[in-house]
């Protein structure tokens, strides 16, 4: 996976309706990895096209190119404007950034858009993907869909995926991977749809 | 080939079978994930290329010789914070088949091994499914051998077959483990936690023993009596009771 994004990606992953779904609501409709994803974004950007939109029965995706903004924001984790938080982030940045702080009150947005955050269930072990080859479930920008897995903290050998119960876009991921979390510290802040 | 089992109520009725796969947890995973699966529902093989034990470790299994499943149960009745008992219930289940079947010692390991005279013979891995504070899936993992006779030379393990020196018919092995599963995760379901725990601690390997544990650098002399609410193990040390993590205790001898 390309470590760099040269230019703005905006990504849309809409779920379609379907009979398969669970009553639970629980289920990610989308068969396509976040990794796949990812791999499926890196091709574009180095391919010169502007958009691509790709439809299965499964998933709607759909990436533009908008090649003149600049990404590289010198202060990542709280954009000045959260829209610009959304899907621009390099995942370089995100990865590598030192854990941030951990607030307890709602983000601040200057959008106005509502925030909520995810919290550990439990004290455990913090990881952000399924095993150390994988790419994390999700980054700064990302979409996320409610029952879409956000990350793992194992306790006593029990491996627990934590889904998100929110459908909106993570504008923080503030733990570390592989570290210690305790009960109820904020794993990531999501802004709602 | 495996068939529906005749021995439960609704472990296993729904069955998926492959020929090869490389974890039944990650096709338990993709079920899960994918469309509503029923309570109980069973996904087996034959041939697990790439059984995944902790984190980065394998589980290695022979084509053909052992059992190795997948279980999935929702378990929307439990407390995260009783999550241990999830490993206490399917610990237990395989500790009740294979006393059910040998005279051997039978233990369990803290927290979820089964060894038979001192000897690995299961390994179990649970992934759940979280969303706020209820579990929403859960997949238990097990690997137990059965005819299985070569192990690389470091690994402590072994098998029914080397136990009883006879062949074991899978599906029969199957029927009965998953009877006594069924079994415990009922006691789950109805609340027997007091039940479960009295019997997890009775069955725990080197209970009440004197032996050397290294924890933080250093080797001390204790015994274990307990586990506590979170699953810590609790160790006598010279009569103060320690509260030991997964990571922060070694058994050494």
């Amino acid at each position: 996976m390309s470590k760099t994004r040269p230019s703005k990606s905006v990504v849309k992953k809409e779920a379609k309706p379907s009979k398969e779904f669970n009553d639970s609501g629980s289920t990610n409709p989308s068969e396509m990895k976040t990794s796949e994803i990812r791999d499926l974004i890196d091709f574009i950007s180095k391919s010169g096209l502007n958009e691509v939109n790709i439809e299965t029965k499964e998933l709607k995706l759909s990436v533009k190119r908008e090649p003149d903004q600049k990404v590289f924001k010198s202060t990542p984790v709280v954009a000045p404007v959260a829209t610009q938080a959304i899907a621009a982030q390099p995942v370089a940045a995100t990865q590598n950034a030192p854990a941030a702080k951990v607030e307890k009150a709602a983000a601040e947005v200057s959008s106005g858009k509502k925030t909520v955050e995810i919290k550990s269930p439990m004290i455990g072990t913090f990881y952000r993907s399924s095993n150390p080859d994988t790419p994390p479930f999700v980054s700064v920008g990302d979409k996320i869909s409610k029952g879409q897995t956000v990350c793992i903290i194992e306790a006593m050998k029990l491996f627990n995926e934590i889904e998100s119960e929110f459908s909106g876009t993570i504008v923080k991921a503030p733990v570390e991977n592989a570290t210690p979390v305790e009960y109820d510290q904020v794993l990531f802040v999501v802004e709602l749809d | 080939m495996y068939k529906i089992p005749a021995s439960t109520l609704f472990t296993g009725k729904n069955l998926v079978f492959v020929p090869e796969c490389r974890s039944t947890n990650d096709l338990a995973l993709q079920l899960c994930q994918q469309s509503s699966v029923t309570e109980g529902t069973l996904v087996i093989t034959t041939n697990q290329t790439k059984g995944r034990g902790q984190r980065g470790n394998s589980w290695l299994s022979s084509p053909g010789l052992n059992l190795t499943f997948s279980l999935i149960f929702k378990p929307t009745f439990l407390s995260v914070a009783n999550q241990f008992y999830l490993n206490i219930f399917t610990a237990l289940a395989v500790h009740d088949y294979l006393k059910a079947r040998i005279t051997n010692t039978v233990a369990v390991k803290w927290p979820n091994d089964i060894l038979v005279d001192d000897q690995k013979i299961c390994g179990i891995l649970v992934e759940n499914q979280i969303q706020g504070s209820h579990f929403q899936a859960i997949i238990a993992g097990i690997g137990v051998n059965i005819n299985e006779h070569n192990f690389s030379a470091p690994v402590k393990a072994t098998s029914l077959s080397l136990k009883t020196q006879q062949t074991h018919d899978l599906q029969e092995e199957l029927e009965l483990l998953l009877h006594k599963i069924e079994i415990r995760y009922l006691q789950l379901k109805e609340g027997k936690l007091a039940q479960l725990k009295e019997d997890y601690i009775r069955a725990l390997f080197w209970r009440n023993e004197q032996h050397t544990f290294a924890a933080f650098d250093k080797q001390f002399q204790g015994s274990i009596i307990d586990i506590d609410d979170t699953g810590r193990l609790l160790v006598d040390v010279d009569g103060n009771v320690r509260a030991f993590d997964l990571k922060e205790i070694a058994y050494i001898r």
